[in-house]
């Protein structure tokens, strides 16, 4: 019966994502329709804004394909952030078991999150290849670097937030104001050039928008972004990973109990 | 054998420190099966708990070379929107067996539980008796050398509590049994000897009926 760390973590691992999916996407299986659908109504809307606002483009690249690229990133990491906000409450009962540990429930709804995401992104982005629109990815290497920057900023956020919320029960919904005013100041539905420079020098240092900018400057060669704010957004990334991940652990008996 | 070795254990609530356990030292013999027995908030459960590896001393060490069961109780352990089967093979996976082993264990719970069709419908519409027979005959399902039981037997019908009994007793050549429970009768139904727990203390009895009779001494 003794089995090594690896091994048990690998179990614990696999044993949480099965019951993840069976619960993940509701009793009548809805989730997987909301899954395409939230995003694809999103990049719809701001499409048809857009449009009315008389552009179709940016740099070239058609609206509806600038907006894939960075509204499924972003429904990716704000569904992370609500998963991992409940993660500990949805998974208390489990916790019975020695093995399994509140880390484990954290990376495993972040993994699964990504894994869906970036599902839906290649479905979106091959129905878009059938309505004819250019959808090729200029530097592949760098956009799986930058979704790979995403998931570390997404899993150290989801381990703050999962550690705050479930030890302040009744602050919990500080979370869903911090999600809304990232939503609106990271880019996700304007490239940053778009804005006044004022605005821009001081909405420049959003990690999150930084790395929006990023997964566009790697998908489309008319995009740039400068090298600093790659450096830049990946540290703060893997410093919030790394810190949330310590404080997460420090806490994480009390976490079982509360 | 399970040695407890200066065990303190406390709880913060509200600012204040609460003692369990203060260094605490108690050795839970072998080849018995041992009840306990306390009064509510003695930290019977807390005593499981920390047996079971999931909630550690603040100091002190808990050794022992057996396996020891997840605390089988009636609070937790199961997702309530899952069946009790996929239940089952969550717990199996977790545990490393391998899809043969899965199906195995799922039957002989399937078996033991008796619940028809229940079994392939989402537990949170189980009855407390229902669940019990489900996490019971789960445990029972593995091999392990210490069995944590916390009360699951004392909500199960007279039919439920004879089986479990029968079903336990050909596994106690090789295993044993702690278990938490009120009823006086499950007690004497599954242990041979008792541990009491009184204000952090821990007695040990023997014999059962001696460890019950002077616990109903001091409540009266």
């Amino acid at each position: 019966m003794i089995k090594s760390p690896l091994q048990i973590q690998k179990n614990v691992l696999f044993a949480l994502f099965i019951r993840e999916i069976k619960t993940r996407f509701g009793e009548y299986k809805l989730g997987y329709f909301w899954a395409v659908v939230e995003p694809l109504t999103q990049v719809l809307f701001f499409v048809f804004i857009w449009s009315i606002l008389g552009r179709t483009s940016f740099n070239g690249v058609h609206s509806s394909v600038f907006l894939v690229t960075s509204v499924v990133p972003w429904f990716c990491f704000a569904n992370c952030i609500s998963r991992s906000n409940s993660a500990i409450e949805a998974n208390r009962v489990l916790f019975v078991y020695k093995n399994v540990q509140p880390t484990d429930t954290v990376f495993n709804r972040v993994c699964l999150e990504f894994l869906i995401h970036l599902v839906v992104y290649v479905i979106m982005l091959l129905g878009l290849l059938l309505f004819g629109f250019d959808v090729s990815i200029n530097d592949p290497f760098m956009h799986l670097l930058a979704w790979m920057v995403l998931f570390a900023y997404s899993l150290g956020f989801g381990f703050l937030t999962c550690l705050f919320s479930t030890t302040f029960k009744s602050a919990s919904s500080i979370v869903g104001v911090i999600k809304r005013v990232l939503y609106f100041s990271s880019g996700v539905f304007f490239p940053l050039s778009s804005l006044p420079t004022q605005v821009q020098n001081f909405i420049k240092w959003n990690p999150l928008l930084q790395l929006i900018e990023f997964l566009r400057a790697s998908y489309f060669e008319s995009f740039s972004i400068d090298n600093e704010f790659i450096l830049y957004t990946s540290f703060i990334s893997l410093i919030i990973l790394f810190y949330g991940f310590y404080l997460f652990r420090r806490y994480q008996l009390a976490l079982k109990r509360m | 054998m399970i040695e407890l070795k200066n065990i303190t254990k406390s709880y913060k609530t509200k600012g204040i420190r609460h003692y369990v356990f203060k260094n605490l030292s108690f050795t839970i013999p072998h080849n018995t099966n041992v009840g306990i027995l306390g009064r509510n908030g003695q930290g019977k459960s807390t005593l499981m708990r920390m047996i079971g590896g999931i909630d550690p001393p603040d100091s002190g060490e808990i050794s022992t070379q057996k396996s020891i069961s997840w605390p089988v109780g009636l609070a937790g352990g199961f997702q309530g929107q899952l069946t009790a089967k996929d239940n089952i093979r969550f717990v199996c996976r977790v545990y490393g067996c391998s899809e043969k082993q899965i199906e195995e264990k799922t039957k002989y719970v399937r078996d033991f539980a008796e619940i028809g069709n229940h079994f392939d419908l989402p537990m949170k519409t189980y009855s407390s008796g229902m669940k019990s027979r489900v996490s019971f005959g789960l445990s029972m399902a593995f091999d392990f050398d210490y069995y944590l039981v916390d009360e699951v037997l004392a909500v199960g019908d007279a039919h439920f509590r004879s089986k479990s009994q029968k079903v336990f007793k050909a596994k106690s050549s090789n295993a044993n049994i702690i278990m938490v429970s009120h009823s006086t009768n499950t007690l004497k139904e599954m242990c041979d000897s008792l541990i009491l727990i009184n204000n952090g203390n821990l007695t040990f009895y023997q014999d059962i009926q001696e460890g019950l009779k002077v616990y109903a001494d001091t409540n009266k």
